[in-house]
């Protein structure tokens, strides 16, 4: 492979105030990252060590392997949402290796309203699932929760991807040959006692774990009986008298050691690795990704410059160098596995599209991992690209993106608007996982566009009706939608929403592409089959 | 001045894991060579009856080639992938890729530009488009200006094959 | 007062501070090196037995700062301090504050640094000891009216010079009236931004000389002996860059006669320690005149040729001097054996104006073998900072003659890798390959003027350059066994290479 030039310039000014705008955008996501760490604050951890229990990140410690990575996805979940009661929607979700194996983590945080599930904890969960659904990763509850959180059941429990659909897909996960096993460290009370009942194997904690349908003050509402939570529903009764768990343990550490020997006899084995090489780190320094692509995303950079930084040895297979230049397509090897590369180098044009197409269709079938790098402001516009069918060729483009069947993984590295966010994989297109980085945008189309239109909307309605359209009027539309835009298009605004699998930095990206292919390898590819290409 | 190189041709070369052997033609001369490798930076090369130990390094864009206390060195950019480079010698002009409103003109006719610098800006779908020289050379002429809409493929800049900057 | 020493601070950085750091080694000596906070990982900081960092990497913050460097001193329990050669090796009034701090300077006293580093007081003190000098003065009228008078009366061509430093910096040639302005100003502005002293010394340009000094060393009762003379003519804007011991082509009588001034003026300037006196030599044979240059008050770049003929230490000497002790030899037990050459090693771009370059050391091995010496102040790995001299190394061959030497170095120059900086090492070996090199001595202006031949590509071998494309194509090129897809599943896989890894 062909290694990747660089003609940055570390030195320049360009780069260094590049890099100081990148710089501060992740100190923002550095604070926003501590502030959902810290769950629920430090009264409601106090309250939740003073029942001797711990806290959720340490529960991950216990359970993971010693040294071993945890893939923490939307850390940012929730943020700014529910006036910021619910930091990281109150649920820690993540990939990490217990017993050599790969593993779903879906743990609740319940120093966060008692791990009340809000309507984002429940989109946060079911994403968790259809991640491991789809990359066969056994899934491992580590439940602590009071269940929906009920001021807003209207908008947890009835829906198609509401509550219910959680036990829905504990059924069908199980039912697909992937393993289920709760851990139960604190209440699992009314639809939450079924994350246990349904799981393969439990483990409940004496003195801590409980699981009943109805606690004791509805018990006592309902019958008048006067039962105290863990003769109602404790350890001891559940696995000894009814059999909803399994293991007793005695106490946390216990219980997730228990969860490591539960996972070491699942006896599911990776597939075995295809073509991996070893692994070498670029060439240039992922840390001056930051100084490439600045926080401006009118700027344009050689994304080139941005792959040189991601990919082993910054080598790079260029495929159709020639052809389409605004993407550039090719191969590379990350952390060892083969990857195909989509990157923007500008807008889409119709031979982009078409050059995106073959390349997908090659990657497909040679069962090659995508990696798509979006920076797009959409498909070229214009009389001659009409003409030139770039509708025809862009949903080429799409057709593509939508039946590969190969791993995806998508990364919203500066810009992610309109069509060009199908094209490039967006969250719709179902990659395995997305992210994006702190420069990042998403909407529709830029805000100033929108406003744009809006206001020649407006001001053609005025003047057909013979009135007069002043600055004023203008400002007064263009504004707040501005404000809008600016706002609902943040990264920070998506992640929050579950929009993605998590903000991250540049230099994250390569270990997080790393594991993410890593997870990819666990499931079978399905045979490669496409739809009609118009022509 | 650009110094006349001479031409050289090296006919592929057979690799076979660290070696690799072939023929190499410099302005006629036709010889067999032949390239080991002894460890991990060391190379044996055999070039007609001659023997070299070359050392080799990396830093960056630049490779570094040790022979006989002799130390060379090559900036990568003439090798490598995605690198289309315009043919040296002659007037060429650069173009515009795609309908664009012209937002700053970076050169003034009789400039000498080196590679990589910015000669235009366009901006078109929202996006600067940066345009760069494609080599070293002198603008001899300037056919656009700020503000001005432009088509694709017209010429903005015309550039011509000037003096090499000193590297 | 002096009690031998048993804990030196080395003042200096690079190859010099290296080379007194293992001489203490030697001496079951201490040492302290002090670093700037570019160099806390150089080589000299890793060689001494402790280290101190004195500043920020600029030298006037550190290796120039006379308080830093005796609070270092203090701070670590060192009796004295062994300058180097540059930086504060020649001023006064650190070996001043020195003695005021009651530390032990490894050199001559402040006074007698101070003489002899004034252009007039040295000249004056030469005259009165009968030694030959070049004709110039120190006008005291520093304006241009007053320098083009003094220039008048001293000669054309001349040479105009800073009258407080040495080294080149602040000197210009003036071969002509007309050039005298411009070449006062230069000389000026280079003057006070080396030394902070613009005061310039007119001296006339002897024509065709040779470079040729005086190695001395002095002890405390006053004993003075020398060691023989240099050749240091290979020059370049008055850095040398090929220094040779004995001098080729010097008769017997005219070496005695230098020897004698030498020694002559180390006594009249009530000399201790190392020192150098340098000469003009102008003509050849016996007839050949000597003029007194300057004095250096220091252990020289090039001592080394010195040590290699004569088979004394001169660093080991001056430690004992300094410490109180007698020269450890007579006049009479210092022969001349063999001929010895030295190459200085610069990072640097001789094709590109000799612009200094700066980098990693990628690859850095030195050559070896039976008379090969290398000084050198880098390693492999190391960086080569442009904050200070370029010097990487030096190259120091002996042999039993002059040509034996000549061989010797060329084929060294040849098995010395240096790969991530350029560096002369090219143009040494075609220096010293050179037919009048070869031929015997060659005048101070014999680098300049045949400096466009030298760096002329004309006489390259072709085939190295392609030899080293080669491999460097071989090393490019995929090599599929060692990244084949056999690759252990440990070394792949992200999950056990990448340990505790988290989004931060």
């Amino acid at each position: 492979m062909r290694i990747l030039p660089t003609s940055i310039d570390t030195r320049s000014e360009e780069f260094r105030a590049n890099l100081r705008a990148m710089e501060t955008l992740e100190r923002d996501l550095e604070v926003r990252r501590a502030r959902a760490r810290a769950g629920g604050g430090a009264p409601a951890s106090r309250r939740h060590a003073d029942r001797g229990k711990l806290p959720v990140r340490e529960r991950l410690t216990h359970l993971l392997d010693p040294d071993t990575p945890f893939l923490e996805l939307s850390a940012l979940a929730g943020g700014g949402m529910y006036d910021d009661e619910a930091p990281g929607a109150g649920l820690v979700t993540g990939i990490g290796r217990v017993s050599g194996r790969e593993v779903m983590v879906v743990a609740n945080d319940a120093t966060v309203k008692g791990g009340a599930y809000f309507p984002v904890t429940v989109k946060k969960h079911l994403r968790a699932q259809q991640i491991a659904f789809e990359n066969r990763l056994p899934c491992v509850y580590l439940v602590d929760s009071g269940g929906a959180y009920l001021p807003m059941q209207a908008e947890v429990f009835p829906d198609r991807e509401h509550f219910g659909r959680i036990f829905f897909n504990q059924g069908r996960l199980s039912a697909a040959g992937i393993p289920q096993i709760a851990v139960v460290l604190g209440s699992c009370t009314a639809g939450g006692a079924y994350v246990p009942a349904m799981a393969d194997e439990t483990i409940i904690v004496e003195g801590a774990g409980t699981i009943f349908l109805g606690g004791p003050p509805l018990v006592k509402a309902a019958t008048g009986e006067d039962v105290p939570a863990e003769e109602l529903g404790g350890a001891d009764v559940h696995t000894r008298l009814s059999g909803v768990a399994d293991y007793l343990a005695r106490n946390e550490v216990e219980a997730l050691q228990t969860t490591r020997t539960v996972v070491s006899t699942l006896h599911a084995v990776k597939p075995p690795a295809g073509d991996v090489t070893t692994p070498e780190d670029p060439r240039y320094d992922p840390g001056e990704i930051g100084g490439v692509v600045g926080a401006d995303l009118r700027r344009q950079y050689d994304v080139r410059e941005v792959i040189a930084r991601l990919v082993d040895g910054s080598r790079f297979d260029e495929f159709k160098a020639r052809y389409g230049p605004t993407l550039v397509t090719g191969f590379a090897r990350l952390h060892g596995f083969l990857v195909g590369i989509l990157a923007n180098n500008g807008v889409l044009l119709p031979e982009s599209a078409l050059k995106a197409t073959h390349f997908i269709q090659l990657c497909n079938l040679r069962g090659v991992p995508l990696v798509f790098l979006q920076n797009i402001t959409g498909f070229m516009v214009g009389r001659d690209y009409e003409r030139a069918g770039i509708a025809k060729h862009g949903a080429k483009m799409v057709h593509a993106v939508a039946n590969a069947v190969v791993p995806r993984f998508s990364v919203i590295i500066g810009g992610s608007f309109g069509a060009g966010n199908y094209g490039m994989c967006g969250r719709a297109y179902d990659p395995r996982l997305l992210w994006m980085w702190p420069n990042g945008r998403i909407s529709v189309m830029g805000g100033p566009q929108a406003a744009s239109v809006l206001v020649t909307v407006k001001r053609d309605q005025q003047t057909r009706r013979g009135g007069g359209f002043t600055p004023e009027d203008e400002a007064a539309i263009r504004d707040p939608i501005l404000a809008r835009y600016d706002h609902e298009g943040s990264p920070w605004y998506a992640t929050a929403r579950l929009w993605d699998d998590g903000v991250i930095t540049a230099a994250e990206t390569r270990p997080a592409l790393a594991l993410g292919l890593s997870m990819a390898a666990n499931a079978p590819l399905a045979d490669p089959k496409f739809g009609v290409f118009r022509m | 001045m650009t110094r006349p190189r001479r031409p050289v041709t090296v006919e592929t070369i057979v690799r076979d894991g660290d070696a690799a052997s072939g023929r190499v033609r410099i302005s006629g001369i036709d010889e067999p060579v032949e390239v080991e490798r002894i460890d991990a930076d060391t190379y044996r090369v055999s070039l007609a009856a001659r023997r070299f130990e070359v050392v080799v390094a990396r830093a960056l864009d630049v490779e570094w080639g040790w022979v006989d206390g002799r130390a060379f060195r090559w900036t990568r950019a003439a090798e490598v992938a995605g690198g289309e480079r315009e043919p040296a010698g002659g007037t060429s002009a650069i173009r515009a890729p795609m309908p664009a409103i012209v937002t700053a003109v970076a050169v003034a006719p009789g400039q000498a530009v080196a590679q990589g610098d910015t000669l235009v800006v366009l901006e078109a779908m929202k996006m600067e488009l940066p345009l760069k020289a494609p080599r070293h050379g002198r603008v001899t002429a300037v056919r656009c200006a700020a503000g001005d809409r432009v088509n694709p493929a017209a010429p903005l800049i015309e550039l011509d094959d000037g003096e090499t900057p000193q590297d | 007062m002096a009690a031998p020493i048993r804990r030196l601070l080395v003042a200096n950085r690079g190859e010099i501070a290296l080379r007194i750091i293992r001489a203490c080694r030697e001496l079951g000596i201490e040492s302290v090196a002090v670093c700037s906070t570019a160099d806390v990982r150089a080589p000299h900081v890793r060689a001494a037995d402790r280290a101190v960092t004195i500043g920020p990497p600029h030298p006037r913050d550190s290796y120039l700062n006379a308080g830093a460097i005796i609070d270092a001193a203090r701070g670590t329990g060192a009796g004295a301090i062994h300058p180097g050669y540059g930086f504060l090796s020649e001023d006064p009034d650190m070996a001043a504050a020195c003695a005021g701090a009651g530390l032990v300077w490894v050199g001559p006293p402040a006074d007698v640094i101070a003489r002899l580093g004034s252009k007039i007081e040295a000249r004056r003190l030469m005259r009165g000891a009968g030694v030959p000098i070049v004709p110039g003065e120190t006008p005291a009228d520093q304006t241009g009216v007053g320098l083009a008078a003094a220039a008048e009366r001293v000669g054309y061509p001349l040479l105009l010079k800073a009258s407080a430093g040495g080294g080149g910096r602040g000197m210009r040639t003036v071969r002509a009236p007309g050039r005298l302005r411009q070449a006062i100003s230069e000389a000026r502005r280079e003057a006070e931004s080396a030394f902070g002293n613009g005061t310039l010394y007119v001296e006339r340009q002897l024509i065709r000389p040779r470079h040729v000094e005086v190695q001395i060393m002095a002890d405390d009762t006053g004993r003075v002996v020398h060691l023989h003379e240099r050749d240091c003519s290979i020059q370049r804007r008055h850095q040398k860059v090929v220094e040779e011991s004995p001098a080729p082509g010097l008769t017997p009588a005219v070496r005695a006669r230098l020897t004698a001034a030498a020694v002559s003026a180390a006594r009249a300037a009530g000399y201790r320690n190392a020192g150098t006196v340098e000469f003009l030599v102008e003509g050849a044979g016996d007839a050949a005149d000597i003029a007194f240059l300057e004095m250096n008050t220091r252990l020289q770049v090039e001592h080394p040729v010195t040590e290699l003929v004569t088979g004394r230490d001169l660093v080991h000497a001056q430690l004992a001097v300094a410490g109180g002790g007698a020269l450890p030899w007579s006049q009479d037990e210092i022969a001349v054996r063999g001929h010895a050459i030295e190459c200085r090693v610069y990072a640097e771009r001789p094709a590109e104006g000799f612009l200094p370059d700066a980098g990693t050391l990628l690859r850095y091995r030195e050559p070896a073998g039976p008379g090969i010496r290398v000084d050198a102040g880098v390693v492999e790995g190391g960086v080569v900072s442009p904050a200070y001299d370029a010097l990487l190394a030096k190259l120091v061959v002996h042999g039993e003659t002059r040509g034996r030497a000549l061989a010797r170095a060329r084929a060294a120059l040849a098995r010395y890798v240096v790969l991530g900086v350029r560096t002369n090492l090219g143009l040494l070996s075609r220096i010293l390959g050179h037919p009048r090199v070869a031929a015997g001595p060659v005048d101070t202006g014999f680098l300049e003027t045949t400096l466009d031949d030298l760096l002329a590509e004309g006489g390259e071998d072709p085939a190295l350059a392609l030899a080293a494309a080669l491999a460097v194509d071989a090393r490019l090129s995929p090599r599929a066994p060692e990244a084949g897809p056999s690759a252990p599943d440990a070394v792949r896989d992200p999950w056990s290479t990448l340990g505790g890894w988290r989004l931060a």
